[in-house]
């Protein structure tokens, strides 16, 4: 382990982080709000620390798979950590464990809140507000697609989870144009669902946040209640579709695009996506119109398809209460709360891929109870996977769970009730934001106790960064030399 | 990088991140002088003349009552004494106003007792004491009640404004000493880092080169260190490298 490569690329990613205070002072300054200040100092603090190591050290592009992991990991948490400081600076609602929790929340993606109310914010603030999920979304696209590969197969196998094996191979990641094709997707959907709000007769500020967020399936709106508060057809629409998209592997995406929709076609992850969010949608829509507020079919279609979209892609927008809806319908977006969306996208949760695997693994053990010395093969997307890529998933699964019941367990112990310990930390580990109550789709986490905020905010972590890789970071054969 | 800059880099950097914490806090608690300041020059004053007032007020009345019970010579030096007292805290509080509110309700007490003062300087004219009494009762205390009203509404204006002023202070005063501890916080992690890369690629490579020298001395083993920066170190240890090959050279 050499600590001087892993600040090297620690402050590679905090000199990234200092653009997007650059560019959120520059927003301060044009509407010369009360989060200058906080931010210029932010912009120079996160500079400085980010920019030392880089004149000090000599670079080296040879990277262990220890190395990469602990710069993976350190990197998320060193732009958590001081992504905080504009927060703290601004004062208001934000104590230190409250900007900890908007700053982890922004950058895992997750979009949950402890602001009661968010449009007291300076422009400036929230624009790093929302910048921090683009940066969060960007690296997962750019640490988990495009640098871990480059750091070998083994490596590469630590993230399996992120990206499907097959995708990956299929895809050919190992080129130095990975990184290229992949950031001009994230940029390329981000500028066409700005230009699409903008259009429709969004204010530009709002339409470049909402679509950082969106893109990086994310959820922090400017809005006090999100989506809902502007009421619109074609907004709701606009995002449904990107929300969709952002779900979708990127590479994959790609792909699609230079090869006229095959590649998206032929996937058979994508179509279990499409078609279980479409069953999603048709069932909210039945329950929320029988048992639940709404009064006609048009009106359930719509709050459904936006709030299970957004949920099933790990997004957390909101245009209607879902505290309100049918128990049916509270119940799928629990479902979709831990499956979310496809692996190789910005998406949390146990993702699609293993929901898949997982499936397959039980009809392979169900066939090798009745056929014991058959060799039945489990294959994704015309691949085949291997017993241990299986036993992976299935184990991943697993912990996933495990971890959300102790989350819940502990929330529970400070005192928070059952029905939002749960969807909270349920809401926590898969990244998404909203889970039902008082932490629901137009709620906030702002009556969680200090103690449970920093226990919602080490699930997200967790979530984003994959348990495993958590597990192998925190174990002493990678600190030994 | 030359090494010399990668030193200057580091303090540069260092001072900076102290400097700017340091002029922001300094920005931050003038600031709250200003506010403290803005508190006792304004709120305070102002409530404090507001009291004045009001007292002033109370004892014109008291004065009022003991010359309708006959007791003119007293009443009328106490008249006297609390009119002045009421200027005076009136012209106390015009010096303190600190907003448009203040000004209007202020305004508002004027003119309300311009007309009370009028109504009991009028009271004594010509008239039996049975109508005094009903007069005072019919006119004067509800001119009094009326001005008393508007001086309990400035009062409870400053005291609402002190106690905004206040529970900002606390947020400013945040304000004022995050950035210090921020920096203190990240120049005790910064010097953390300095001293590790100075230890690694300064004094590391240069107690490499005294035990190399020293082994080379002790044992003839050839001296043949390696660098890992691309700075004057590095040209030191290749220059010995290479002294060390020279010296083995011409020994052989």
């Amino acid at each position: 382990m050499r600590p001087q490569i892993i600040l090297w690329y620690t402050g590679l990613v905090l000199v990234l982080n200092s653009i997007f205070l650059l560019v959120s002072t520059l927003v301060s300054l044009i509407n010369f709000d009360s989060a200058l200040f906080p931010l210029a100092y932010s912009t120079i603090i996160v500079f400085l620390f980010g920019i030392f190591p880089l004149i000090f050290v000599t670079n080296t592009k040879e990277i262990s798979n220890k190395e990469g992991l602990v710069i993976l990991i350190m990197g998320w948490l060193l732009s958590c950590l001081l992504g905080t400081i504009p927060y703290v600076l601004w004062g208001g609602e934000f104590s230190f464990t409250n900007a900890w929790f908007e700053s982890v929340s922004g950058f895992t993606t997750t979009g949950s809140s402890i602001l009661t109310n968010i449009e007291v914010l300076p422009k400036g603030l929230l624009f790093w507000r929302a910048s921090t999920h683009w940066i969060g979304g960007m690296g997962i696209i750019v640490f988990v697609l495009a640098v871990l590969p480059n750091m070998g197969f083994a490596g590469m196998t630590l993230y399996r989870s992120e990206v499907s094996h097959l995708t990956m191979k299929k895809l050919s990641y190992n080129t130095k144009n990975a990184t290229k094709v992949l950031i001009s997707v994230y940029f390329g959907l981000t500028a066409v669902e700005t230009i699409l709000l903008i259009f429709g007769g969004m204010s530009i500020f709002d339409s470049v946040t909402h679509s950082f967020a969106t893109i990086a399936t994310g959820g922090f709106s400017v809005k006090n209640n999100s989506i809902a508060a502007y009421d619109n057809l074609y907004f709701d629409f606009v995002i449904i579709i990107f929300m969709i998209i952002a779900g979708i592997h990127f590479g994959l995406l790609y792909k699609t695009i230079s090869n006229r929709f095959r590649s998206v076609e032929n996937s058979g992850v994508v179509k279990y996506y499409l078609v279980i969010l479409f069953i999603g949608v048709l069932l909210t829509t039945i329950y929320n119109r029988i048992s639940g507020p709404y009064e006609n079919l048009w009106t359930s279609l719509r709050y459904s398809t936006f709030q299970i979209v957004s949920i099933g892609t790990s997004t957390g927008f909101a245009n209607a209460n879902s505290n309100i809806w049918s128990p049916v319908a509270k119940v799928l977006l629990i479902f979709f709360t831990f499956q979310c969306a496809c692996a190789g996208s910005t998406s949390g949760g146990i993702k699609v891929d293993r929901i898949i695997l997982f499936g397959k693994t039980i009809v392979k053990k169900t066939r090798q109870l009745l056929h014991p010395h058959a060799v039945i093969p489990v294959t994704l997307d015309g691949s085949e996977i291997t017993p241990n890529a299986l036993e992976t998933s299935v184990l991943y699964v697993s912990l996933y769970i495990f971890v959300v019941f102790l989350s819940t367990l502990f929330l529970s112990m400070t005192g928070v009730n059952p029905t939002e310990a749960f969807t909270g930390s349920a809401a926590a580990m898969g990244n998404v934001g909203p889970g039902l109550g008082a932490v629901g789709s137009l709620g906030n986490y702002s009556a969680i106790p200090a103690f449970g905020k920093w226990i919602l905010t080490g699930t997200m972590l967790l979530g984003r960064l994959e348990i495993f890789g958590i597990i192998i970071f925190l174990s002493r054969s990678t600190w030994k030399n | 990088m030359n090494l010399r800059y990668k030193i200057l880099s580091g303090f540069i950097i260092l001072t900076l991140m102290l400097t700017i914490a340091g002029v922001w806090s300094i920005y931050h608690f003038h600031f709250i002088g200003n506010r403290v300041n803005k508190i006792m020059e304004g709120e305070y004053k102002s409530i404090n003349s507001s009291i004045n007032m009001l007292h002033a007020l109370e004892r014109e009345d008291s004065a009022i009552l003991l010359s309708l019970l006959g007791n003119l010579y007293e009443s009328s030096a106490m008249l006297q004494t609390a009119d002045s007292s009421f200027a005076g805290g009136l012209n106390q509080a015009r010096i303190a106003i600190n907003s448009d509110n203040n000004k209007k309700i202020l305004a508002e007490i004027e003119s309300n007792y311009a007309v009370y003062r009028t109504e009991w300087q009028n009271l004594g004219n010509s008239k039996p004491p049975e109508d005094l009494l009903k007069g005072y009762f019919a006119n004067s205390h509800s001119k009094f009640l009326t001005t008393k009203q508007s001086i309990e509404k400035l009062l409870m204006e400053n005291e609402n404004e002190l106690y905004s002023t206040a529970s900002n202070l606390k947020d400013l005063a945040n304000r004022a000493t995050m950035p210090g501890i921020i920096a203190i916080i990240a120049a005790l992690v910064f010097t953390i880092m300095f001293s590790y890369f100075v230890h690694y690629y300064f004094i590391s490579p240069i107690i490499k080169i005294i035990n190399a020298v020293k082994q080379n001395k002790k044992s003839g083993i050839p001296i043949n260190i390696e660098s890992n920066s691309n700075d004057e170190i590095a040209e030191l240890i290749d220059s010995i490298n290479y002294l060390g090959l020279q010296v083995k050279n011409s020994s052989n």
